[in-house]
């Protein structure tokens, strides 16, 4: 999304950092004032170290609450990932266009010899052109990652085994070395490898320390003069003990650095992956069922939990779809759960599990939307094990990729049908055109002609009243075939639904066509080429009844009698086609591109004559569009003119 | 026969007149009611031939009138609509009437239809109720034998084809929907049966009408149905 840069610099945005601390409301609230007090938005950062994974539930549980907090004071909350949280804030403040910051200063550690630089220092030396504002917050608790304290046995048992087995390996390798006569020193380098190799293996740093502590007592023991004691007569023993002891307390320190690391960020290249696939899916997703289905399929695969999507037509919720996960045995129900999707279908907002609207249900729902359009309700289950922050966050991001595909695909919808709409009212306020003014010159010829025979018949001739009867035929005639006109674009314009489409064998209209057409075409030369195979066609057999008889009016009318007229059908791939020809003047080729705009007529630019009024074509070729099909004109060959005109070929399956 | 009485139902004057006009011109004996009590009135105490009914009738349906008559009278109805949709027509047809004429029409049309009509009347005077063989031109069923032969020639019909040419047969002159043909060949009315319909009597045309130049035995009505026409002389 593209904003406008002095927009940007006119709106303070405000962030602040959450926390599981508790006082970290407090900080929140100060935060909002602020951010209200400037007239600026508030934004939430929160973010996520190595050391989340392993914080007590209570503080997930404070965080949860912080984050709900900052959504209601009207907070965009966000998540990123990092362990230097003083850099991430301060990148995160870079790239968002942030100028002010609001931060809790948790000022615990007094320390003896030298204070340790707060987060705050640290914050403003990576940005310090950010306004900062800091909320003293003395008194609280301050989180620490709490160690982790139920391990699976399996895995105990896995890291005692990988303990023991390097001990001994080692302490084998040792006894070699010393047999073999090498100094003390490569022993101490196998036990530091030892060292290594349990602080990668094992999930917990106790092994590291007590292997520091074993292997120096075990080196003391085995390979210190005197032997097989704890005494080292060597004066430079000491030493080795504390620098084996402060090698073991580093290695496994950065051992399980590397490890929470290397697996929070394959958890975020993971959400990345999903995030960009989805991108990729929803461009091609073109229709809203295509849409639910990217969304349900990318969320599956993220939260590998079980989902419910609810689409929405605008007005009320739909029946949900859902998409259980495999380990879901939790059944869905409804009952429980209509009001928080209500809420967050009405008020646009999260609900349910984890958030304060309706926490006591099993999901938590999410709206899709874009600004006032809600295009449904998607929910994730949530039972006892809530989202982290880092899921939430793609979560909504997914969400809201996919809100914004619904979006494109409603506007694409909408714009059609306006198109559409606006061309209805085109042809429809042409008709009217029409009706007003065209109609008028036969009605004035048949009222004026039979005035006169009313009037002064007797005293007429035989031959003058011969003409007049034949022009108000004639005429009448007219305004017969312009009403059958009317009242198919009447109906075209009652829209493609209201079609009445049914399976029609395509010489069956051409007969009808002919039929209407009756003695007219008698003082042609006029020849049907009838197919040899049936070809079917799903048509209004009305309309597609309406443009033959055009198309044989228009040779009737514009070729000479005694001409040839032909028509014919036959099939061309998937599609029947559809062939009326004469040999008459033909159409200059200037004015072929033309003939199919509403009243063109040929001949008679301007003027009151209703000769050719066009709208027979016009019509045709919007009978042709409503039904997939296309009409043609070209020159034919030495002489005259042909139109042709495709529909989509129907295959018909027998009842017999 | 004697020159057949037809009753004109038509509530709009000059339509009357001009139907009436037509009429008299061509030697037919007319009686006219402008709304649908006295044609019921008028079908019972003139008891004519032919009955040219209006479906748009100020005080009651024209369908309605149908019913009525048919409650007593097998007399042919042509049944006179507005241009527009299709299902007043057949709603028509299915009450009962006989065939349709869409206004605007032409008094050729108009005395086209009467003439069909009237040829229909005729035979169906000479020809006896247990008629075991139908003859039209040079199509000829034997219902007894389940056969049709064409010039002498029997013609090789499906089950369902043999169905539908008797079905026409019997109601030679008639218009028949797509519905009723449904009906009474499938015993329902789906859309695919209405589509196999079309395969059904396009084949069967082409069976009974080999070349361009034949007689056309089956009329195709769009969007209406079919009827069996008399080619004889």
């Amino acid at each position: 999304m593209i904003r406008s840069t002095n927009q940007t610099r006119n709106e303070k945005r405000v962030l602040v950092c959450l926390s599981s601390s508790s006082s970290n409301a407090k900080v929140i609230h100060a935060a909002a004032n602020i951010a209200a007090a400037f007239g600026g938005t508030l934004i939430a950062l929160f973010v996520e170290t190595p050391a989340y994974a392993q914080i007590s539930d209570d503080d997930k549980k404070r965080l949860r609450s912080n984050m709900n907090l900052a959504e209601k004071l009207g907070a965009r909350v966000d998540t990123v990932t990092g362990e230097d949280v003083a850099y991430q804030i301060a990148e995160y403040a870079r790239l968002s266009d942030i100028s002010c910051v609001v931060i809790g200063q948790t000022n615990t550690v007094g320390g003896l010899l030298r204070r340790k630089k707060s987060l705050t220092d640290r914050l403003v030396a990576y940005a310090p052109d950010l306004d900062y504002y800091i909320i003293p917050d003395y008194g609280t608790k301050v989180f620490y990652a709490k160690k982790p304290q139920n391990r699976k046995s399996g895995s105990a048992l896995r890291n005692c085994a990988i303990f023991l087995a390097a001990l001994g390996l080692c302490t084998l390798v040792g006894l070699l070395f010393s047999n073999l006569g090498f100094t003390d020193a490569n022993i101490i380098m196998v036990y530091l490898l030892g060292l290594l190799v349990v602080s990668i293996f094992t999930t917990h740093r106790a092994f590291s320390l007590v292997w520091a502590v074993t292997s120096v007592l075990l080196f003391d023991l085995l390979f210190t003069t005197p032997r097989f004691t704890f005494y080292a007569y060597g004066t430079g023993y000491p030493v080795t003990f504390v620098v084996m002891f402060a090698a073991a307390f580093i290695i496994s320190t950065l051992a399980i650095r590397l490890k929470q690391n290397a697996a929070q960020s394959a958890k975020a290249a993971q959400r990345m992956s999903v995030v960009l696939d989805t991108d990729r899916l929803l461009e091609k997703a073109k229709t809203r069922d295509e849409i639910f289905s990217v969304l349900a399929s990318q969320l599956s695969q993220l939260l590998k939990r079980s989902l419910v999507i609810y689409p929405s037509d605008g007005e009320t919720l739909l029946n949900p779809n859902f998409y259980p996960a495999a380990d879901d045995t939790v059944p869905y129900r409804a009952d429980k759960e209509k009001e928080a999707v209500e809420w967050a279908f009405r008020q646009h907002k999260r609900a349910g599990a984890t958030t304060e609207t309706y926490p006591q249900t099993d999901y938590l729902y999410y709206s899709l939307r874009i600004q006032e359009r809600v295009y449904g309700v998607v929910g994730v289950a949530v039972h006892d094990s809530p989202l982290d922050a880092a899921e939430q966050g793609v979560l909504a991001s997914v969400v809201g990729e996919c809100s914004l595909a619904l979006e494109n695909v409603q506007n694409a919808k909408e714009k059609e049908e306006s198109i559409l709409l606006a061309e209805n009212e085109r042809l429809r306020a042409n008709l009217l055109r029409a009706v007003s003014h065209d109609l008028r010159t036969p009605l004035t010829s048949i009222m004026g002609n039979a005035d006169n025979l009313i009037a002064s018949g007797d005293t007429l001739d035989t031959e003058t009243r011969d003409q007049l009867y034949h022009d108000i035929y004639y005429d009448a005639q007219w305004l017969t075939g312009m009403v059958e006109n009317l009242l198919s674009a009447s109906r075209m314009n009652e829209g493609k639904l209201n079609l009445n489409i049914t399976t029609e064998l395509m010489d069956d209209l051409i007969g009808e066509a002919v039929r209407h057409l009756g003695k007219r075409l008698d003082a042609y030369q006029f020849e049907w080429r009838k197919a040899e195979e049936l070809l079917f066609v799903k048509v209004d057999a009305r309309l597609i009844v309406q443009v033959i008889l055009n198309l044989l009016d228009n040779a009737v009318k514009y070729t000479p009698p005694g001409s040839h007229i032909w028509i014919g059908a036959y099939r061309d791939g998937r599609e029947v086609h559809v062939s009326v020809e004469d040999d008459g003047p033909g159409i200059p080729d200037d004015q072929k591109p033309r003939i199919f705009d509403l009243f063109y007529s040929s001949g008679n630019p301007t003027g009151d004559s209703r000769r050719g009024l066009g709208v027979g074509l016009a019509l045709c070729q919007s009978i042709l569009k409503a039904h997939d099909g296309t009409i043609t004109v070209s020159d034919r060959e030495p002489n005259g003119v042909r139109f042709e005109f495709a529909l989509p070929e129907e295959e018909v399956t027998l009842h017999e | 026969m004697n020159k057949p009485l037809i009753l004109i139902v038509e509530d709009d004057p000059p339509i009357r007149n001009l139907i009436s006009v037509a009429l008299e011109a061509h030697d037919y004996r007319y009686i006219s009611a402008a709304n649908a009590g006295n044609a019921v009135m008028e079908a019972a105490s003139h008891n004519p031939d032919i009955m040219l009914l209006d479906l748009g009738l100020p005080d009651m349906d024209g369908v309605e009138v149908i019913r009525k008559i048919r409650t007593w009278s097998n007399m042919p109805i042509i049944v006179i609509s507005a241009r527009g949709d299709d299902r007043d027509k057949i709603e028509a047809l299915d009450a009962g009437a006989d065939d349709y004429l869409t206004k605007p029409f032409s008094v050729d049309e108009l005395l086209a239809r009467l003439r069909v009509t009237i040829r229909r009347l005729n035979q169906s005077q000479t020809d006896s109720a247990e008629q075991t063989v139908f003859t039209n031109g040079a199509l000829r069923i034997d219902y007894a034998a389940g056969c049709a032969c064409l010039n002498d020639e029997e013609l090789h019909l499906t089950p369902i084809e043999y169905k539908l040419l008797c079905l026409l047969a019997k109601n030679c002159g008639k218009v028949l929907t797509h519905n009723y043909i449904t009906q009474q060949v499938w015993g329902t009315s789906w859309e695919n049966n209405v589509a196999s319909l079309r395969v059904f009597m396009a084949t069967l045309r082409k069976k009974l009408e080999p070349e361009s130049g034949s007689p056309a035995f089956i009329q195709t009505h769009v969007g209406i149905g079919y009827r069996m026409v008399r080619t004889d002389n």
